[in-house]
């Protein structure tokens, strides 16, 4: 076959260079190494979202201002049948502990004013507050007969127990219109499952209080976070007295469990990924020298490495983690070369090492390029950690292909020993029954191809993160406690200002209370109307009492009478009515817990303001601002699962691209290389097999595909091309440098590269791997058996010479 | 609501004051102890009571002073009825840390967890409070002077900035065996007085077992 006379000559140029070469390659990989100390890792999720659209980066800012997502949730339980007061005791004094520079703020119950009467409020402000509805709703209750049992029931109420407190409402508010702004109230409350209870949130069975942090950490900080979550404990274990059992969550706890789960897998993945590759180089190559192809594929993972480091500010952990994997396909390259150069190979050669590494050239060239090409495609991904994972993939496999087909020759001379050595070589045989092959091969791949119509994918990054045990059953007992109060959608209404926001805002209650009933909506509309609702309001109020207040007098004078009240007992009420309140401002409303919700609800930016409203993340809730979209302008929906929905979409695209795209580089490159459709088809055999393969058992099994599976994909088209184009020349070509040894080799390192990857508890490596173990499980027996077979029965197949060894 | 205002204005409710100011000097500090001690013993031998109270509300709103008319039950240590049939039927029955409480004659009985009714739980540890003579737990809220001791009749002031806008002062008249209180007077800030009186009270009679 022919080769690349290129590096023939730069064998022989470097063959009088050598401690040049050598030193100059020694400079680099060491440089490479000793930064990787200075690396900046970054376990932020953020570098798998898409970032060439402002809606993806948008969304996620905004659901990171959902009321909880940066709050640190405590809840003390009492375990032990004691009074719900220690558990409050227990609350206010590690309240009182928790102080800076950890913690900025600890709610243990809504603040209280205790110059703010919110009864009195309500009533003061109704003409401000009460809806045409609830106009109607008061109308109703204004016959005779209304008023009458009306009265009644508060002439009643002053001889209860709680008569006392309630006389002053009986004189201002005779016909209990406050029950009216009460109704009101309930759509502020974020916390379903919260009762008050000495000013402090007890859930309804009594035995667990809530406490709601604030701290001034970074939500992505894992050390920061860690130290944060610490100090809390350490802080409880003196304070929290036992029988009290004390459950923390924040976004805080994912952090740390996942920044902690990737450094233990990586330390893990590392550690099993080389050990298992130098066991595999002990068995098939048996020579110290074999270990210059782990120095090759070590070399490449630390150039890699310090060249992403360069590029990029920070490094993403997950890259590191597919470092590993790089072990296992940088050493597909050098293996190869090292099998055509191996001790014992050459005794009886005519060829001389020059005219080796011309003829081993040609494959590995393009091996590599091809594995290039294809991970270059993820330079055009929208996520930007797949971008990274791109560079490194590229610079990995160019820094393989430069010093295996540079290095590693010289390398191989000038090392000592081994020239006797006898490597696990298979045996060069031809198939006997090469159509048996070919029909499993196809029966296989048909019923993979039947099971891959089954797989879904799948945009919810939660699913990617680690959540242990532990973490999972505190937010399941936290939503049975207080209700899902962590869930929401959130739907925001944006204006230049204030009030063209709470504008907006009232549009959007006004439309979801229509439609659902607004019993789960949560917003701040119902108290705080925007000045031009509150205005349009007070005129409906002062219309709607200027028609009705004499006869309501009347009416309640001479009912007042016949139960004994005087005759100035709701003066109070009169007063009241004819009184117009001055408009509600944001600032006004300091009541009683209301002040906290507002201040979570209502954000300001420079540019706009934006009110939040918190509405259960259903579909039916979507479908409605989907279909009201046009009459709520600057309304934007975010919810967990529309985020995912929009990540699902935008792997699904971008999947396509990739394949599509990977798929006619690949076919151009090999047909460049071979210029033969019947051997570029054969080549692509081990990649077809494997994407089958893996999308089939992926369907069975119902795993889902995710952002990290395109990674694994690439990687498996990329490799099983390289495995395609050995075995092709191999079969047809005079190419005979032990290529089924090398193929299988470099397969089993890449398996075990990724086999240590199994052992990842973090999602997404884990992921990673078990996609990329079907995959490359696959390409590996189809180019090994299946090639030869097709070769065999299509009579593409070179006569089999006898082996040399 | 402002459920900590609601609290204290509910704890003062039941514990309505007789009316007229009455003018004897304060006692003295030695007085005070024997009085109390005198309450105290009186009231250790006190196993039940049961008899109907009058609530006489004098309120600037109301034309008249309305009479209404209800049931008490106690049971040491910690079962109490309030009741109130005219006009209207209304009350509660605590025991133990469970009760209920109902509304109208045909008015359905709701039971509740004690601990989850901070009203109903104040005004029943007050009444124990009373009944056991427990003048540690009284004396951490309210000044409490002895104004007489034939009967014994007690004032208490609230120490309270907050309980002081809404409540005057409280007055308590013991039985001439000092064993238990006959009568509530509560003085509002705004002139308003409430005055309940015990009648017919039986001591340490066999109550029924349904009565709680």
């Amino acid at each position: 076959m022919s080769g690349f006379d290129i590096f023939r000559r730069i064998y022989n140029l470097f063959a009088r260079r050598r401690p040049v070469l050598f030193l100059a390659a020694a400079a680099i990989v060491i440089i490479s190494v000793v930064s990787l100390r200075y690396i900046r890792i970054s376990e932020d999720i953020r570098s798998m979202l898409p970032d060439n659209r402002k809606e993806f980066s948008l969304n996620f800012e905004l659901l990171q201002r959902a009321p909880f997502t940066r709050k640190i949730v405590i809840n003390l339980k009492d375990v032990s049948g004691d009074d719900v007061g220690s558990l409050i005791n227990a609350a206010d004094r590690l309240a009182e502990a928790m102080t800076p520079p950890f913690f900025t703020a600890v709610v243990t119950g809504p603040a209280v004013n205790q110059d703010m009467d919110i009864y009195n409020w309500l009533i003061r402000n109704l003409p401000n507050l009460a809806t045409g509805q609830d106009l109607e709703e008061i109308s109703a209750n204004l016959t005779t007969e209304k008023i009458g049992e009306q009265l009644a029931d508060d002439y009643n109420s002053l001889f209860s127990p709680e008569g006392w407190f309630l006389k002053g409402f009986v004189r201002s508010d005779p016909l209990n219109l406050k029950a009216t702004g009460i109704k009101k109230l309930s759509s502020l409350n974020v916390i379903p499952g919260a009762r008050l209870q000495d000013n402090h949130f007890v859930s309804a069975d009594g035995k667990n209080v809530l406490m709601i942090a604030e701290t001034g950490v970074d939500i992505t900080d894992a050390e920061g976070a860690g130290e944060m979550l610490s100090r809390l404990n350490s802080l409880a274990e003196v304070i929290v007295p036992q029988g009290i059992e004390m459950s923390v969550l924040s976004t805080y706890n994912y952090t740390v469990a996942n920044a902690d789960t990737i450094k233990k897998d990586l330390f893990v993945v590392l550690s099993i990924s080389s050990l298992s590759i130098i066991l595999l180089f002990v068995f098939f190559l048996r020579t110290w020298k074999a270990l210059l192809v782990l120095l090759i594929s070590f070399s490449s993972f630390a150039v890699a490495l310090f060249s992403v480091s360069m590029i990029f500010r920070t490094v993403s952990a997950i890259t590191i983690g597919f470092g590993s994997v790089l072990l296992g396909l940088s050493d597909d390259l050098s293996l190869h070369v090292y099998f055509a150069l191996r001790p014992g190979r050459l005794k009886d050669k005519t060829k001389d090492i020059s005219g080796v590494m011309a003829e081993v050239s040609r494959p590995v060239l393009f091996g590599g390029v091809i594995t290039i090409c294809a991970f270059s495609l993820l330079m055009f991904s929208s996520l930007p950690g797949q971008r990274q994972l791109g560079a490194f993939s590229i610079i990995g496999v160019l820094a393989s292909l430069a010093m295996s087909l540079i290095l590693l020759p010289h390398m191989m001379q000038a090392s000592p020993g081994g020239k006797d050595a006898h490597c696990f070589i298979l045996k060069n045989r031809r198939q006997a029954r090469p159509l048996i092959t070919v029909v499993i091969w196809v029966l296989l791949m048909t019923g993979c191809l039947w099971q891959a119509g089954h797989i879904a994918f799948s945009g919810n990054l939660n699913a990617l993160n680690f959540v242990p045990d532990r973490l999972h059953a505190v937010e399941q007992m936290i939503k049975e406690t207080w209700g899902d109060f962590r869930g929401h959608a959130m739907i925001f209404s944006e204006g230049k200002d204030m009030e063209s926001a709470l504008q907006i805002n009232d549009t959007l209650f006004r439309y979801l209370k229509e439609s659902t009933g607004g019993a789960e909506i949560i917003s701040i509309a119902s108290m705080l109307p925007s000045i031009k609702t509150q205005q349009t309001n007070r005129e409906a109020w002062a219309v709607f009492w200027s028609e009705r207040e004499d006869r309501v007098r009347r009416t309640l004078l001479e009912e007042g009478k016949r139960l004994g009240f005087s005759g100035n007992a709701f003066d109070p009420f009169f007063s009241g009515l004819n009184s117009s309140p001055s408009t509600i401002l944001p600032g006004d409303l300091n009541l009683s817990g209301v002040e906290a919700i507002l201040d979570s609800m209502i954000i300001r930016s420079d540019e706009k303001v934006s009110i939040l409203t918190l509405a259960p993340d259903t579909a039916e809730i979507r479908a409605l601002i989907d279909q009201g979209r046009d009459s709520l302008p600057g309304v934007r929906f975010v919810s967990q699962s529309y985020f995912s929905e929009m990540i699902r979409k935008a792997v699904g695209h971008d999947f396509l691209r990739f394949i599509a795209g990977a798929l006619f580089l690949i076919f151009l490159l090999l047909l460049l290389l071979f210029r033969d459709i019947k051997k570029v088809l054969l080549s692509l055999i081990p990649v077809a097999t494997g994407m089958i393969f893996m999308f089939g058992v992926m369907g069975m099994l119902n795993i889902p595909f995710n952002i990290f599976n395109i990674i694994s994909t690439i990687l498996i088209i990329g490799l099983g091309v390289d495995y395609g184009i050995f075995m092709v020349c191999k079969c047809s070509e005079d190419y005979e440098h032990d290529t089924d040894t090398a193929v299988l080799l470099s397969g089993l390192t890449t398996l075990t590269g990724f086999g240590a990857l199994i052992f990842a508890r973090h999602p997404a490596l884990h992921s990673i791997g078990i996609t990329v173990l079907l995959g490359i499980g696959a390409a590996i027996p189809s180019a090994m058996f299946v090639i030869p077979a097709f070769c065999n029965s299509t009579g593409t197949s070179r006569e089999v010479k006898p082996l040399n060894q | 609501m402002n459920r900590l205002i609601f609290v204290i204005l509910i704890l003062i409710i039941p514990f309505s004051a007789l009316c007229q100011e009455t003018q004897e000097p304060p006692a003295t500090e030695a007085i005070k102890a024997d009085v109390f001690s005198r309450i105290r013993q009186a009231a250790s031998t006190v196993r039940t009571l049961a008899g109907e109270f009058t609530q006489e509300k004098h309120l600037e709103m109301l034309e008249n002073a309305p009479v209404s008319k209800g049931r008490f039950f106690f049971q040491n240590p910690d079962r109490l009825r309030w009741e109130v049939y005219e006009p209207a039927a209304m009350g509660f029955i605590v025991d133990g840390d469970k009760g209920k409480r109902w509304k109208g004659q045909s008015g359905a009985r709701q039971s509740f967890d004690l601990k989850k009714e901070p009203v109903i739980k104040i005004i029943s540890d007050q009444v124990f409070a009373w009944a056991r003579a427990d003048f540690e737990r009284l004396g951490a809220g309210y000044d409490i002077t002895v104004m007489g001791e034939g009967p014994v009749t007690l004032k208490l002031v609230p120490l309270s900035a907050t309980e002081k806008k809404y409540l005057e002062y409280i007055k308590l008249v013991f039985s001439p065996e000092d064993d238990y209180v006959i009568a509530i007077e509560v003085h509002e800030s705004g002139g308003d007085y409430t005055l309940i009186t015990f009648v017919g009270m039986a001591v340490n009679t066999l109550l029924q077992e349904d009565a709680f």
